[in-house]
């Protein structure tokens, strides 16, 4: 029976003869290593910010915006959307798909979006949506809508405590009247009927988007959304 | 255990390819009142410096696979070792910082990203005992 190899022994034979020490990395070497993919992860956690980036506004100038539509009322083509503002499929389509909808169709006067409250996701949603109808009342219920959207950050965990959505809407500028309308709850009867009014629909999950009679679920992309609204921009 | 490494780094690439999946196609991305992936993967922290997290872990487990390939070769070069060990210490480090957002900032957990941050601690820990106890031949001579 041959006598057993050394760990050394055997290093040396895998590698083909060549001194174990030069084929493998010291502990220098890994040390180096270990310190530059810390540094090189802690960096780009801080440079990207932890997240995409708060927009500032998604809608270029001269898009009308009045209450809760977006775009003229002339537009041939009509979408409603029913959204949480707690819900981060809604989110996602606020950030991605709805600039996007905006600057190809909105602008150009050929669809108009309708926000619809379907505030389903707790009480963070109610208070949320009651906020978004007390921004309306100074006609910024798109800046509302766009910032609530981008400051997402879990759900029912404080970050729409009607304090947070008062310090968001002192951040938009708005009045001492839009705490005192936060606090009163005067727009609470008004989104728990819209979210029936939804749910009589049949919407079941968010966002759910009627582009005219046709019914999506989940946030679309522009792709998804365009296949629809073409022919029907074509067709009128 | 490179044969392991190799192994695990693929089903790492396979998962984060199905949430990079999830995430260009919309799918999931739909609010029904429960469920951790939909917050999570619906979150802005799931995009970082423009580019998706799931696309991120998919670039980072595919090139950990593609050098635990040529770690399995007879005689790899010392750089595969040095680089090996060097990824799958940013994406433990990356995958536990976006563990802690799910759970101390969004309160939701997805499972499929669980099972991406487990598969790079493993890779961690298994690259790590090779290489400090100087053990990665034993298995294969007598």
């Amino acid at each position: 029976m041959p006598p057993r190899k050394t760990p050394a022994e055997r290093q040396r034979i895998r590698r083909g003869g060549a001194p174990a020490d030069a084929a493998r990395p010291t502990g220098l070497q890994l040390a180096i290593a270990g310190i530059v993919a810390v540094l090189a992860v802690v960096a780009f956690i801080a440079i990207s910010g932890g997240g995409s980036p708060l927009p500032s506004s998604t809608v270029p100038p001269g898009v009308r915006q009045s209450s809760h539509v977006r775009g003229l009322d002339t537009a041939p083509v009509t979408i409603e959307e029913w959204a949480d503002f707690q819900c981060p499929a809604c989110g996602t389509f606020a950030r991605t798909t709805e600039p996007q909808l905006v600057a190809t169709y909105v602008a150009r006067g050929q669809v108009r979006i309708v926000y619809r409250h379907l505030a389903f996701l707790g009480p963070e949603s109610q208070w949320a949506a009651e906020a978004a109808e007390c921004a309306d009342e100074q006609g910024k219920f798109w800046d509302f809508h766009d910032r609530v959207f981008a400051s997402q950050a879990g759900e029912n965990r404080g970050t729409f405590s009607k304090d947070n959505l008062k310090r968001i809407g002192e951040a938009l500028g708005l009045g001492p009247s839009f705490a005192a309308c936060v606090d009163s709850g005067r727009y609470a009867q008004r989104v728990r009927d819209e979210t029936k009014v939804g749910e009589g629909k049949g919407v079941r999950a968010t966002p759910t988007l009627f582009v005219q009679d046709r019914k999506i679920e989940g946030a679309a992309t522009l792709d998804q959304l365009k296949a629809i609204i073409d022919p029907l921009v074509a067709g009128r | 255990m490179r044969r392991a490494v190799a192994v695990i780094s693929a089903i790492g690439a396979a998962v984060s390819a199905y949430l990079t999946w999830v995430h260009y196609s919309g799918n999931l991305a739909l609010c029904i009142g429960v469920g951790g992936c939909e917050s999570v993967q619906g979150s802005r922290f799931a995009v970082a410096g423009g580019v998706p997290v799931a696309l991120i872990g998919l670039g980072g487990f595919a090139l950990i696979f593609a050098l635990a390939v040529i770690r399995l070769r007879h005689g790899p070069p010392p750089w595969a070792d040095i680089a090996i060990f060097a990824l799958s210490i940013a994406a433990t480090i990356y995958v536990s910082y976006l563990t802690y957002i799910e759970l101390f900032v969004l309160g939701a957990v997805c499972p499929w990203c669980v099972a991406a941050a487990l598969c790079s601690a493993l890779v961690l820990a298994l690259v790590s005992i090779e290489l400090l106890r100087g053990r990665s031949t034993d298995e294969e001579l007598p």
